[in-house]
């Protein structure tokens, strides 16, 4: 699976944070993510959950995550934890692996002082785009 | 205690993001059981530990002025990414 949020402002000015929720059905995995994933291959899109509308926002920041299809959330959390744990003190943008989760978070120079909560709200759209169910669907 | 270093980076984080998910706030009693293991980890660093967590937690991360990316349109069932460079 591949999850990702995005910190997006509209030339309008309207800010937010989008998410996207892909799996990778029978391309799935078991261990660390294979080559390509999720750049050249995110998977196919199951869910979003969307403050501003796409497509033309700038995004000032976001958050990948790319793990094996049904990873349980707290051990993408844990993982992620320790990941930002060791990486923060490193440029930007930081990426890596952990546990069997994929990481990569970037953001703007702009946001760079506020890291804690910007990264807080990131992770938490990715979270909330994972355990909601897809609108226009049925039980 | 081995790793307390390490340990009180991570509760620093857990505990944002804890509060994130929990729109702002925790129930007193896990924030209090936050603020005892932090306070055990403190109580194991050395002096130099002590300095560089909080310089570690107030420093603000290098990186590029701004994202040169912008947001894509993707429709469920798509495979594509929802971004791309400028």
């Amino acid at each position: 699976m591949y999850v990702t949020s995005q910190w997006v402002v509209a030339s309008g000015g309207a800010e937010g944070v989008n998410a996207f929720y892909y799996r990778h059905g029978s391309l799935d995995w078991s261990g660390i993510p294979p080559e390509g994933i999720p750049q050249s291959n995110p998977g196919t899109l199951v869910n979003e959950t969307v403050a501003v509308p796409p497509p033309g926002n700038r995004v000032r920041a976001y958050l990948d995550v790319a793990a094996p299809d049904g990873t349980p959330w707290p051990e993408v959390q844990q993982n992620l934890v320790a990941f930002v744990a060791d990486i923060q003190s490193e440029q930007l943008p930081w990426e890596g692996i952990r546990g069997r989760c994929y990481f990569r978070i970037e953001f703007g120079h702009d946001l760079a002082s506020s890291w804690q909560q910007v990264l807080g709200d990131l992770i938490n759209a990715a979270h909330r785009v994972l355990v909601t169910k897809p609108s226009g669907t049925s039980s | 205690m081995r790793g307390a270093a390490a340990r009180y980076r991570e509760l620093l984080i857990e505990l944002v993001l804890e509060r994130k998910l929990n729109d702002g706030t925790l129930l007193d009693h896990v924030e209090v059981e936050r603020a005892a293991e932090l306070d055990r980890c403190w109580h194991f660093m050395s002096d130099t530990e002590q300095e560089e967590a909080e310089a570690w937690w107030a420093s603000a991360p290098t990186g590029p002025v701004e994202l040169a990316s912008f947001d894509v349109k993707v429709d469920r069932g798509d495979q594509l990414l929802p971004r791309k460079a400028a």
